[in-house]
């Protein structure tokens, strides 16, 4: 029970860490300083209490949108098994559920963004949804080869399905941690620091949120980041390692420890890489896909 | 019971007669409330079904030629049957807003009654030649009805369109019938026919063009929009229901099942369920984007009953389960979704605002109840929690992943290939859906007639909320929901799956499934309560801080307006770029080149290449063919009645020769 708890606290608690590294290192490579660590709590905390300002275009669901995107992912949090052991609604199919659940995240920015009738929000909306046309086939498509590894279709099975194979362990890793890039609307995919409005898809769409909205959506964000990389965590880390009753408190550990590499990881790649031309993006989601595929084939060869 | 369906049916005749004989401000009241009592009818004779092993049956005696009907409800019609008495009630109470005004209106009136009593009695009849002539009257009711329908020119062309599907739909069904082995012309008779094979298929055909499945869909885009708006509604919601409901009668035969047969049922569905929703794509009519939906719902159905077969060919209950659950859930759920999608979009044409997407726009202020009802019912068409479709997606991934164990290495391949596709069905969905919802109600009005959209009463779209209420709580409940319907899944599990180990195994499955869907229900109510949660934050955190209304930020421009707004094309353009080369592509014009462009004009549009190429050369090549014996017709009386004369003489010819 406290395993639980303290796993939903977990999740809760990491985007901020996570912001925070990325922030850091990203400054690391650039020879500055960088923020301190509260900085990215104290962000949110300024955007709650501050009032809001809406576009004299939109209605209702505008307002509603946000909260609603938050609240889907609030929900993940309770599918994502951080310790390796099961989670509150751990059942056969919950993956099906968790990706549904970032659609429903998905639908629901999109619905907002749509709603302002601005030129800039409606071509990121349009990136995003375009986008997810390859990336939620190519997560099935690797969800599908840990089911059929694992032989059952729940999140606890399926991360230690490649236990002890490194090549397919390998292309996992590479599909997720595309998937956490374009589901964080990280560099190569997208560029949260970018003051171009032509060249953005996250960004784009939450223009005109402000106040607790724009809050919640940037919480939202990270909060999406963390879930997509503590599932590359779980893969990388096998099963065996953490035996005992000490076991998933070590795991659950591990895994916070992991994201957090990941989270250095994706400020190093945005200190070295450029975005990528928007042209270039879909063939880059793509490549997730193919990774994916060829995973999904070894596990069809191989089993 | 049987005095039951005799009354519900005699009320809706009462209605087709005496609706057009009325003022005609009391017609909409009056055939509502016949419908309402012939639906409350209709469940007092069912009840006992659903309670127990009761079936309905009895025989009506007509003379000649019609002979003997068989009446014969057990639970597959019955909860059919239930389908079609409440579902369309909220499209048939919103009809008077949609019948077409004055002279028509009679006749309108007469067949909508007709249409929804043939529906009925085709879910009552047990004997197949009774069944194919009500099935008959359903299609000419309801092909009488697109011909009525409000849309001016096309509604020809899309009439003339239906009536030869239907009756092309028809002739499988009749050939169907007509290979099935003697004594054999009942429903409840078919099972365990051996050297059918032929008749499956001719069947399954004939009700796969009711459902509109690829390839046979070419009529659903054209008919659906054509006719009134709780036509379309009925249509889609409940009378493309009788095309599975004839599917699941044929499976339930049971002898036909084999593993070849399952995977066409399932390649069927799935390729209707993914091409559906990308043609959906790339329309800009609303009712011909809910269409394509509407056959993207039915593959997602026909794979679920596929997979249901796959399921008890190799022995395996658990695919069978999930695979039938999955189907009979997307059932419901679709026939709640299309009637509020249907009627949502006639309420936005009864505004003036027409049926194309591209000259909608900022209705979500103008008419914000109809904009917030579609809204939901886009997100739940969409499949997302906390509604009920994305229970049936996690029911046929799991029927999928039951199957894994068991099927050979071709098959596995093939669950894995279906699964992705139902993944990209998905996510193409998404598109879809705030496609329709963010360019139809979003943003600022595309055109004046837009501008000027004012909402109608409360009551016709606060009728809407019914139907989506339903669908949060199929999300919510799933499982009370199963319960309900699995007396339905018994008779079908008892009939299709072999007389082995399995069939003992059914409760015990059924425990087990109906556990994780409870299981299931608690992330869904936690995100229910977690949208109301956060919108309490919210406004406490509000509350009491300035709120200030600005112009939409625009990038320094400071008066934005319809014209820079992202249009449905180029909404939809990064994805359909990427499929264009599967469409039917008509392209006018270049498209601008270089740094200065000198002039540039482009027309360009997208179509569904089934209809365009398939169905298109079918049509000239029928045409071709028929147009050689025109020299038959040639309006001169003489050689007419020359025909006559030879006709004549040969019979004597034969006679004497023969005899």
């Amino acid at each position: 029970m406290e395993l639980l708890l303290i796993q939903v606290v977990l999740l809760l608690v990491l985007p901020f860490p996570v912001l925070w590294i990325i922030l850091r290192v990203k400054a690391f490579w650039a020879a500055r300083r960088g923020p301190c660590f509260f900085q990215p709590f104290h962000d949110i905390v300024r955007l709650c209490k501050k009032g809001a300002v809406f576009s004299k275009t939109t209605s209702l669901a505008f307002r509603l949108m946000p909260s609603v995107h938050l609240a889907a992912l609030l929900t993940a949090v309770i599918l994502v098994p951080m310790s390796g052991r099961g989670h509150i609604a751990s059942f056969e199919g919950d993956f099906v559920l968790f990706a549904y659940l970032l659609a429903a995240a998905r639908f629901s920015m999109i619905a907002g963004a749509l709603e302002t009738g601005s030129p800039f929000e409606g071509m990121g909306a349009s990136r995003e949804a375009a986008f997810a046309v390859f990336a939620e086939p190519a997560f099935f498509m690797l969800a599908g080869a840990m089911v059929l590894a694992g032989g059952k279709a729940d999140f606890v099975t399926m991360v230690s399905a490649f236990d002890g194979r490194a090549v397919l362990t390998t292309l996992a890793v590479l599909s997720l941690f595309i998937m956490v890039l374009l589901e964080g609307a990280r560099i190569p995919v997208d560029d949260p620091a970018t003051h171009l409005e032509l060249t953005m898809i996250h960004e784009a769409m939450i223009l005109d949120h402000s106040g607790p909205d724009l809050a919640m959506l940037q919480y939202g964000a990270a909060l999406k980041t963390v879930l997509v990389s503590s599932l590359l965590v779980l893969v990388v880390l096998p099963e065996q390692l953490f035996t005992g009753s000490a076991g998933p408190w070590l795991r659950l550990a591990s895994t916070a420890g992991g994201v957090c590499i990941v989270a250095a990881l994706i400020g190093t790649l945005e200190s070295f890489m450029a975005r990528l031309r928007m042209t270039h993006v879909p063939q880059f989601v793509l490549l997730m896909f193919s990774v994916s595929l060829v995973a999904l084939v070894s596990v069809l060869l191989l089993f | 019971m049987t005095e039951w369906l005799v009354c519900s049916s005699f009320l809706l005749v009462g209605a087709a007669v005496s609706v057009p004989m009325v003022p005609s401000v009391l017609r909409a009241k009056l055939f509502f409330s016949l419908a309402l009592f012939s639906a409350i009818a209709d469940s007092i004779a069912v009840a006992p079904v659903f309670a127990g092993d009761a079936t309905i049956s009895g025989q009506i005696f007509f003379g000649w030629p019609l002979g003997v009907a068989v009446v014969g409800v057990e639970r597959l019609s019955a909860f059919f049957l239930m389908i079609v008495a409440w579902f369309g009630l909220p499209a048939v109470a919103l009809a008077g807003r949609f019948v077409p005004g004055s002279s028509g209106a009679r006749a309108h009136w007469f067949f909508f009654g007709l249409l929804l009593l043939s529906m009925k009695l085709a879910l009552v009849l047990d004997s197949l030649l009774h069944f194919l002539v009500v099935w008959e009257v359903m299609s000419l009711s309801s092909f009488f009805l697109v011909l009525m329908g409000n849309s001016g020119q096309q509604r020809r062309s899309a009439g003339l369109h239906y009536f030869v599907a239907m009756h092309v739909s028809v002739v499988f069904l009749m050939l169907g019938t007509v290979f099935l082995p003697e004594g054999h012309m009942r429903f409840s008779m078919m099972s365990g026919a051996e050297s059918a094979l032929a008749s499956f298929v001719l069947l399954m055909t004939g009700f796969a063009f009711k459902m509109g499945l690829v390839p046979f869909h070419s009529w659903i885009p054209e008919a659906y929009p054509a006719a009134a708006t709780h036509v379309s509604a009925i249509m889609s919601s409940l009378m493309s229901k009788l095309g599975v409901y004839g599917m699941l009668r044929t499976v339930l035969s049971g002898g036909f099942i084999t593993e070849t047969a399952a995977w066409l049922v399932i390649g069927a569905g799935i390729l209707s369920a993914v091409s559906g929703i990308t043609f959906s794509v790339i329309r800009r009519d609303i009712k011909e984007i809910l269409s394509y939906s509407s056959m993207e719902n039915l593959g997602i159905i026909t794979a679920g009953i596929g997979l249901m077969m796959l399921g008890s060919v190799q022995s395996n209950a658990f695919m069978m389960w999930a695979g039938l659950a999955a189907a009979l859930f997307k059932t419901l759920c679709h026939s709640f979704s299309k009637v509020v999608l249907f009627s949502a979009a006639g309420l936005v044409e009864r505004a003036g605002v027409g049926r194309d997407i591209e000259s909608m726009g900022g209705l979500s202020r103008r008419m914000p109840r109809v904009s917030l009802v579609f809204l939901g019912t886009a997100w739940a068409s969409a499949s997302l929690p906390p509604f009920g479709g994305v229970i049936s997606e996690i029911l046929l991934v799991l029927s999928m992943v039951a199957g894994l164990s068991t099927a050979s290495p071709l098959a596995t391949t093939g669950l894995v290939l279906v699964l992705v596709l139902l993944a990209m069905t998905g996510a193409i969905a998404l598109l879809t859906w705030t496609r329709t919802w963010g360019i139809a109600f979003s943003g600022e009005p595309r055109s004046l007639a837009a501008q000027s959209a004012r909402e109608g009463r409360v009551w016709e779209s606060g009728l809407l909320w019914v139907p989506l209420i339903g669908l949060l709580l199929m999300g919510l409940f799933p499982a009370l929901v199963l319960e309900w319907v699995s007396p339905v899944m018994d008779t079908i599990a008892g009939a299709t799956l072999f007389p082995d180990a399995s069939l003992a195994a059914w409760p015990l499955v059924h425990r087990a499934m109906i556990s994780t869907l409870v299981s299931l229900s608690l992330p869904i109510a936690v995100f229910g309560g977690m949208v109301f949660l956060l919108l309490l934050v919210r406004w406490l955190l509000l509350r009491k801080r300035e709120q200030g209304e600005a112009t939409t930020w625009s990038c320094g421009w400071g008066t934005p307006d319809s014209r820079i707004q992202y249009t449905a094309s180029s909404f939809s353009d990064p994805f359909v770029s990427v499929v264009r080369p599967v469409l039917h592509t008509e392209r006018e014009g270049e498209s601008v080149s270089g740094y200065f462009p000198e002039t540039a004009g482009c027309h360009h549009h997208d179509d569904d290449p089934f209809r365009k190429k398939i169905i298109g050369r079918i049509g000239v090549f029928v045409s071709g063919v028929f147009s050689r014996f025109s020299w038959i017709q040639s309006g001169n009386m003489q050689q007419y009645i020359l025909y006559g004369l030879v006709w004549l003489v040969a019979m004597l010819v034969w006679i004497l020769v023969v005899a």
